[in-house]
Protein backbone atom coordinates (compact mmCIF):
# COMPACT_ATOMS: atom_id res chain seq x y z
CA UNK A 1 0.00 0.00 0.00
CA UNK A 2 1.31 3.79 -0.49
CA UNK A 3 1.80 6.51 1.88
CA UNK A 4 -0.68 9.65 1.48
CA UNK A 5 1.37 11.34 -0.67
CA UNK A 6 2.78 8.46 -3.03
CA UNK A 7 -0.35 6.11 -4.22
CA UNK A 8 0.45 3.08 -5.39
CA UNK A 9 -0.89 2.40 -9.14
CA UNK A 10 -4.23 0.39 -8.15
CA UNK A 11 -5.24 3.33 -5.91
CA UNK A 12 -4.34 6.10 -8.03
CA UNK A 13 -6.77 4.06 -10.39
CA UNK A 14 -9.32 3.60 -8.05
CA UNK A 15 -9.22 7.01 -7.21
CA UNK A 16 -9.64 8.15 -10.57
CA UNK A 17 -12.76 6.05 -11.33
CA UNK A 18 -14.27 7.57 -7.79
CA UNK A 19 -13.83 10.88 -9.10
CA UNK A 20 -15.93 10.05 -12.28
CA UNK A 21 -18.91 12.21 -13.06
CA UNK A 22 -21.57 10.46 -12.32
CA UNK A 23 -23.24 10.54 -15.80
CA UNK A 24 -20.42 7.71 -16.74
CA UNK A 25 -22.34 4.28 -17.20
CA UNK A 26 -22.03 2.47 -13.97
CA UNK A 27 -20.96 -0.96 -15.51
CA UNK A 28 -18.52 0.62 -17.13
CA UNK A 29 -16.49 1.89 -13.74
CA UNK A 30 -17.58 -1.13 -12.04
CA UNK A 31 -16.02 -3.28 -14.56
CA UNK A 32 -12.84 -1.66 -14.45
CA UNK A 33 -13.13 -1.33 -10.65
CA UNK A 34 -12.99 -4.97 -10.36
CA UNK A 35 -9.83 -5.34 -12.84
CA UNK A 36 -7.74 -3.15 -10.99
CA UNK A 37 -8.79 -4.50 -7.57
CA UNK A 38 -8.14 -8.44 -8.81
CA UNK A 39 -4.79 -7.09 -10.54
CA UNK A 40 -3.55 -4.77 -7.88
CA UNK A 41 -0.52 -7.19 -6.84
CA UNK A 42 0.44 -6.88 -10.83
CA UNK A 43 -0.36 -3.05 -11.41
CA UNK A 44 1.14 -2.39 -8.13
CA UNK A 45 4.62 -4.56 -8.08
CA UNK A 46 7.19 -2.53 -10.48
CA UNK A 47 9.82 -0.72 -9.03
CA UNK A 48 10.75 1.63 -11.84
CA UNK A 49 14.81 1.22 -10.91
CA UNK A 50 14.20 -2.57 -11.52
CA UNK A 51 12.20 -3.66 -13.80
CA UNK A 52 12.34 -1.33 -16.72
CA UNK A 53 12.17 1.76 -18.07
CA UNK A 54 8.79 4.47 -17.61
CA UNK A 55 7.30 3.53 -21.26
CA UNK A 56 7.59 -0.67 -20.39
CA UNK A 57 6.07 0.00 -17.02
CA UNK A 58 3.23 2.01 -18.21
CA UNK A 59 2.65 -0.09 -21.60
CA UNK A 60 2.83 -3.63 -19.25
CA UNK A 61 0.09 -1.80 -16.99
CA UNK A 62 -1.99 -1.05 -19.83
CA UNK A 63 -1.96 -4.43 -21.16
CA UNK A 64 -3.04 -5.76 -17.63
CA UNK A 65 -6.00 -3.10 -17.91
CA UNK A 66 -6.50 -3.02 -21.25
CA UNK A 67 -6.01 -6.53 -22.44
CA UNK A 68 -6.18 -6.49 -26.52
CA UNK A 69 -6.86 -2.75 -26.69
CA UNK A 70 -2.96 -2.79 -25.96
CA UNK A 71 -0.83 -3.57 -29.16
CA UNK A 72 2.75 -3.42 -28.87
CA UNK A 73 5.12 -4.33 -32.03
CA UNK A 74 5.01 -7.43 -31.35
CA UNK A 75 1.02 -7.72 -32.26
CA UNK A 76 -0.07 -8.94 -35.90
CA UNK A 77 -2.19 -5.22 -36.01
CA UNK A 78 1.00 -3.33 -34.72
CA UNK A 79 1.87 -2.07 -38.25
CA UNK A 80 -1.73 -1.27 -39.54
CA UNK A 81 -2.51 0.77 -36.50
CA UNK A 82 0.91 2.55 -36.25
CA UNK A 83 -0.01 3.42 -40.16
CA UNK A 84 -3.42 4.84 -39.64
CA UNK A 85 -1.48 8.48 -39.55
CA UNK A 86 -1.60 9.83 -43.53
CA UNK A 87 1.71 10.94 -43.21
CA UNK A 88 4.60 8.50 -43.30
CA UNK A 89 7.05 10.71 -41.41
CA UNK A 90 4.53 9.99 -38.80
CA UNK A 91 5.23 6.20 -38.81
CA UNK A 92 6.76 6.16 -35.77
CA UNK A 93 7.67 3.38 -33.68
CA UNK A 94 5.20 3.57 -30.53
CA UNK A 95 6.59 1.11 -27.25
CA UNK A 96 2.62 0.47 -27.32
CA UNK A 97 -0.71 1.87 -28.74
CA UNK A 98 -3.79 1.84 -26.78
CA UNK A 99 -7.33 1.86 -28.96
CA UNK A 100 -9.30 3.68 -25.85
CA UNK A 101 -12.80 3.50 -26.73
CA UNK A 102 -14.65 5.71 -24.02
CA UNK A 103 -13.91 8.45 -21.60
CA UNK A 104 -13.02 5.91 -18.77
CA UNK A 105 -10.33 4.57 -20.18
CA UNK A 106 -8.85 7.98 -21.57
CA UNK A 107 -8.92 9.00 -17.87
CA UNK A 108 -7.24 5.24 -16.55
CA UNK A 109 -4.57 5.61 -19.26
CA UNK A 110 -3.65 9.28 -18.18
CA UNK A 111 -3.42 8.16 -14.89
CA UNK A 112 -1.41 4.99 -15.92
CA UNK A 113 1.06 7.42 -17.64
CA UNK A 114 0.52 10.16 -14.98
CA UNK A 115 2.11 7.52 -12.66
CA UNK A 116 4.97 6.39 -14.49
CA UNK A 117 5.55 9.72 -15.90
CA UNK A 118 6.28 8.47 -19.43
CA UNK A 119 5.68 10.33 -23.02
CA UNK A 120 2.67 9.92 -24.62
CA UNK A 121 1.15 11.61 -27.89
CA UNK A 122 -2.83 11.66 -28.57
CA UNK A 123 -3.79 10.33 -32.14
CA UNK A 124 -7.73 11.12 -33.37
CA UNK A 125 -7.58 10.40 -37.39
CA UNK A 126 -4.45 11.05 -37.62
CA UNK A 127 -4.33 13.67 -40.15
CA UNK A 128 -1.21 15.59 -38.86
CA UNK A 129 2.07 15.79 -41.15
CA UNK A 130 4.36 16.96 -38.39
CA UNK A 131 6.13 13.43 -36.53
CA UNK A 132 5.57 13.63 -32.60
CA UNK A 133 1.75 14.85 -33.45
CA UNK A 134 -0.66 12.15 -33.13
CA UNK A 135 2.41 10.15 -32.93
CA UNK A 136 5.20 9.31 -30.79
CA UNK A 137 8.70 7.13 -31.05
CA UNK A 138 9.87 3.72 -29.31
CA UNK A 139 10.01 6.31 -25.78
CA UNK A 140 6.11 6.85 -25.94
CA UNK A 141 2.97 5.25 -25.80
CA UNK A 142 0.66 6.46 -28.31
CA UNK A 143 -3.61 7.28 -27.27
CA UNK A 144 -5.33 6.32 -30.11
CA UNK A 145 -8.64 7.80 -30.16
CA UNK A 146 -10.05 6.29 -33.51
CA UNK A 147 -12.51 4.27 -32.24
CA UNK A 148 -14.21 7.25 -30.00
CA UNK A 149 -15.89 8.02 -32.99
CA UNK A 150 -19.71 8.49 -32.38
CA UNK A 151 -21.85 11.54 -33.63
CA UNK A 152 -25.06 12.23 -31.35
CA UNK A 153 -27.47 14.67 -31.52
CA UNK A 154 -29.67 16.59 -28.80
CA UNK A 155 -33.50 15.50 -27.94
CA UNK A 156 -33.92 19.59 -28.81
CA UNK A 157 -31.34 18.70 -32.10
CA UNK A 158 -29.67 22.25 -31.55
CA UNK A 159 -26.35 20.42 -30.40
CA UNK A 160 -24.05 18.09 -31.96
CA UNK A 161 -21.87 16.38 -29.62
CA UNK A 162 -18.71 14.75 -31.44
CA UNK A 163 -16.14 12.52 -30.13
CA UNK A 164 -12.73 13.38 -31.07
CA UNK A 165 -12.08 10.08 -33.67
CA UNK A 166 -14.74 11.23 -35.51
CA UNK A 167 -13.95 12.03 -39.70
CA UNK A 168 -15.84 15.33 -40.74
CA UNK A 169 -17.04 12.69 -43.52
CA UNK A 170 -18.91 10.58 -41.03
CA UNK A 171 -20.13 13.75 -39.33
CA UNK A 172 -21.89 15.37 -42.39
CA UNK A 173 -23.29 12.17 -43.41
CA UNK A 174 -24.96 11.75 -39.51
CA UNK A 175 -26.24 15.06 -39.67
CA UNK A 176 -27.28 15.61 -43.25
CA UNK A 177 -29.69 12.59 -42.80
CA UNK A 178 -31.32 14.84 -40.09
CA UNK A 179 -31.11 17.79 -42.58
CA UNK A 180 -28.74 19.39 -39.97
CA UNK A 181 -24.97 20.49 -40.46
CA UNK A 182 -22.35 22.16 -38.29
CA UNK A 183 -19.07 24.01 -39.37
CA UNK A 184 -16.42 21.77 -39.66
CA UNK A 185 -13.31 20.73 -42.16
CA UNK A 186 -13.12 20.63 -46.15
CA UNK A 187 -11.72 16.94 -46.21
CA UNK A 188 -14.07 14.30 -45.50
CA UNK A 189 -11.00 12.53 -44.13
CA UNK A 190 -9.54 14.79 -41.36
CA UNK A 191 -10.62 13.88 -37.54
CA UNK A 192 -12.61 16.39 -35.63
CA UNK A 193 -10.01 16.54 -32.87
CA UNK A 194 -7.49 18.11 -34.34
CA UNK A 195 -8.94 20.47 -36.99
CA UNK A 196 -11.11 21.86 -33.70
CA UNK A 197 -8.13 22.11 -31.52
CA UNK A 198 -5.57 22.88 -34.01
CA UNK A 199 -6.94 25.97 -34.35
CA UNK A 200 -11.03 26.57 -33.71
CA UNK A 201 -11.81 27.65 -36.98
CA UNK A 202 -12.79 26.69 -40.13
CA UNK A 203 -13.65 28.22 -43.65
CA UNK A 204 -16.44 29.52 -42.24
CA UNK A 205 -16.44 32.49 -39.81
CA UNK A 206 -15.95 31.94 -36.59
CA UNK A 207 -15.40 29.37 -33.79
CA UNK A 208 -16.92 26.12 -34.45
CA UNK A 209 -16.82 24.55 -31.07
CA UNK A 210 -19.46 25.55 -28.49
CA UNK A 211 -18.29 23.02 -25.13
CA UNK A 212 -15.49 20.73 -24.98
CA UNK A 213 -15.12 17.77 -22.52
CA UNK A 214 -11.86 16.81 -21.60
CA UNK A 215 -9.66 14.58 -19.13
CA UNK A 216 -6.90 15.91 -17.17
CA UNK A 217 -4.90 14.25 -14.75
CA UNK A 218 -7.58 12.21 -14.19
CA UNK A 219 -10.63 14.62 -14.09
CA UNK A 220 -13.13 15.05 -16.28
CA UNK A 221 -13.97 18.70 -16.75
CA UNK A 222 -16.13 20.45 -19.20
CA UNK A 223 -16.01 24.18 -20.97
CA UNK A 224 -19.07 25.92 -21.38
CA UNK A 225 -18.08 28.43 -24.60
CA UNK A 226 -14.84 28.63 -26.38
CA UNK A 227 -15.25 32.23 -26.53
CA UNK A 228 -13.32 31.29 -23.27
CA UNK A 229 -10.59 29.91 -24.88
CA UNK A 230 -8.01 30.92 -22.41
CA UNK A 231 -10.54 30.43 -19.24
CA UNK A 232 -10.63 26.49 -20.74
CA UNK A 233 -6.68 26.98 -20.82
CA UNK A 234 -6.03 27.91 -17.63
CA UNK A 235 -8.52 25.71 -15.87
CA UNK A 236 -6.58 22.70 -17.17
CA UNK A 237 -3.63 24.30 -15.98
CA UNK A 238 -5.10 23.99 -12.52
CA UNK A 239 -6.05 20.63 -12.68
CA UNK A 240 -2.21 19.91 -14.52
CA UNK A 241 1.48 20.04 -13.51
CA UNK B 1 -5.06 19.80 -25.93
CA UNK B 2 -1.65 21.13 -25.35
CA UNK B 3 -0.21 24.62 -24.26
CA UNK B 4 3.21 26.09 -25.12
CA UNK B 5 3.77 21.98 -26.06
CA UNK B 6 2.32 20.82 -22.61
CA UNK B 7 -0.63 18.72 -22.48
CA UNK B 8 -3.58 19.99 -20.51
CA UNK B 9 -6.07 17.51 -21.03
CA UNK B 10 -7.24 15.06 -23.97
CA UNK B 11 -10.84 15.83 -25.25
CA UNK B 12 -13.35 13.39 -25.64
CA UNK B 13 -16.38 15.28 -26.77
CA UNK B 14 -16.92 18.28 -29.14
CA UNK B 15 -20.51 19.92 -28.65
CA UNK B 16 -21.47 22.00 -31.93
CA UNK B 17 -24.61 24.28 -32.44
CA UNK B 18 -26.21 22.88 -35.15
CA UNK B 19 -27.43 24.48 -38.57
CA UNK B 20 -31.07 23.78 -40.18
CA UNK B 21 -29.98 24.44 -43.17
CA UNK B 22 -27.50 22.17 -44.22
CA UNK B 23 -27.06 23.41 -47.67
CA UNK B 24 -23.93 25.06 -49.54
CA UNK B 25 -23.25 27.17 -52.06
CA UNK B 26 -19.88 26.71 -53.26
CA UNK B 27 -17.75 27.26 -56.68
CA UNK B 28 -13.46 26.49 -57.11
CA UNK B 29 -11.92 28.79 -59.93
CA UNK B 30 -8.48 28.90 -60.73
CA UNK B 31 -6.65 31.79 -61.79
CA UNK B 32 -2.80 32.30 -63.96
CA UNK B 33 0.24 33.15 -61.76
CA UNK B 34 0.38 35.97 -63.88
CA UNK B 35 -2.75 37.41 -61.70
CA UNK B 36 -1.21 37.02 -58.37
CA UNK B 37 -1.21 40.37 -57.26
CA UNK B 38 -4.61 41.11 -58.28
CA UNK B 39 -5.94 37.85 -56.91
CA UNK B 40 -3.91 38.00 -53.79
CA UNK B 41 -5.66 41.46 -53.23
CA UNK B 42 -9.11 40.32 -53.84
CA UNK B 43 -8.51 37.55 -51.06
CA UNK B 44 -8.00 40.37 -49.08
CA UNK B 45 -11.00 41.70 -49.62
CA UNK B 46 -12.78 38.48 -49.12
CA UNK B 47 -11.74 38.04 -45.71
CA UNK B 48 -12.56 41.63 -44.52
CA UNK B 49 -16.18 41.25 -46.29
CA UNK B 50 -16.18 37.85 -44.18
CA UNK B 51 -15.70 40.20 -40.85
CA UNK B 52 -18.71 41.36 -41.22
CA UNK B 53 -20.92 38.05 -43.13
CA UNK B 54 -20.92 35.02 -40.99
CA UNK B 55 -21.74 32.96 -43.84
CA UNK B 56 -19.02 33.21 -46.02
CA UNK B 57 -16.25 30.69 -46.51
CA UNK B 58 -12.71 30.77 -48.11
CA UNK B 59 -9.31 29.50 -48.99
CA UNK B 60 -6.80 29.96 -51.43
CA UNK B 61 -4.12 27.42 -52.53
CA UNK B 62 -1.13 29.19 -54.39
CA UNK B 63 1.44 26.87 -56.82
CA UNK B 64 3.94 27.67 -58.75
CA UNK B 65 1.48 26.68 -61.80
CA UNK B 66 -1.99 27.94 -60.57
CA UNK B 67 -3.58 29.79 -58.04
CA UNK B 68 -6.72 28.04 -56.87
CA UNK B 69 -9.82 30.14 -55.00
CA UNK B 70 -12.63 28.02 -53.22
CA UNK B 71 -15.42 29.92 -52.78
CA UNK B 72 -18.12 28.86 -49.93
CA UNK B 73 -21.11 30.49 -48.68
CA UNK B 74 -23.97 28.80 -46.25
CA UNK B 75 -27.28 28.07 -46.80
CA UNK B 76 -27.94 30.23 -49.91
CA UNK B 77 -26.53 32.06 -52.80
CA UNK B 78 -24.28 34.63 -51.81
CA UNK B 79 -24.67 38.45 -52.20
CA UNK B 80 -22.84 40.32 -55.21
CA UNK B 81 -20.54 41.79 -52.15
CA UNK B 82 -19.32 38.62 -50.68
CA UNK B 83 -16.89 37.73 -53.48
CA UNK B 84 -17.15 40.87 -55.40
CA UNK B 85 -13.39 41.25 -55.76
CA UNK B 86 -13.16 38.79 -57.96
CA UNK B 87 -15.27 39.65 -60.42
CA UNK B 88 -12.69 41.76 -62.59
CA UNK B 89 -9.96 38.69 -62.58
CA UNK B 90 -10.20 36.64 -65.82
CA UNK B 91 -10.04 33.21 -64.36
CA UNK B 92 -7.99 30.28 -66.29
CA UNK B 93 -10.55 27.87 -65.78
CA UNK B 94 -13.89 27.44 -63.42
CA UNK B 95 -13.02 23.78 -61.77
CA UNK B 96 -16.32 23.77 -60.50
CA UNK B 97 -19.12 25.65 -61.23
CA UNK B 98 -21.54 27.17 -59.09
CA UNK B 99 -23.66 25.13 -57.32
CA UNK B 100 -25.86 24.79 -54.35
CA UNK B 101 -24.79 21.37 -52.61
CA UNK B 102 -23.84 20.27 -49.15
CA UNK B 103 -20.99 19.90 -46.84
CA UNK B 104 -20.58 16.61 -47.56
CA UNK B 105 -20.52 16.87 -51.02
CA UNK B 106 -17.92 19.17 -51.24
CA UNK B 107 -15.60 17.87 -48.86
CA UNK B 108 -15.89 14.29 -50.53
CA UNK B 109 -15.32 16.16 -54.03
CA UNK B 110 -12.46 18.42 -52.52
CA UNK B 111 -11.27 15.68 -51.48
CA UNK B 112 -10.76 13.25 -54.30
CA UNK B 113 -10.03 16.46 -56.67
CA UNK B 114 -7.16 17.24 -54.31
CA UNK B 115 -5.70 13.79 -53.91
CA UNK B 116 -5.59 14.18 -50.06
CA UNK B 117 -6.08 10.92 -48.19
Amino acid sequence: MGSVNTPVLSERLLAILDALPASVPKDVTSRFRQTVNSAANILDAPQYEHDGTAVDLACNASKTLFGDLVITPDSPSYKSAQQVNWSMACWLPARCIIKLQNTVEVALALGIINHFKCPFAVRSAGHQGNPGFGSIGKDGVLLDLGSMNSVNLSDDRRVASLEPGATWKKVYEVLENENLNVPGGRISEVGVGGLILGGMCTKYQGYICRRLTFVSQGACLTSQHTGAWFAITWRALRYSR
Amino acid sequence: MTCFNIHLGIVTRFDLITNEDPRLWYTIKTYSPTDLEAVMKAGVAVEQEMERDSRMGFFLICKPEILLACMLYMSQAPPPSAFGAFESIKPVAVAVPEHMGSQLEFAKGYTMESGVK
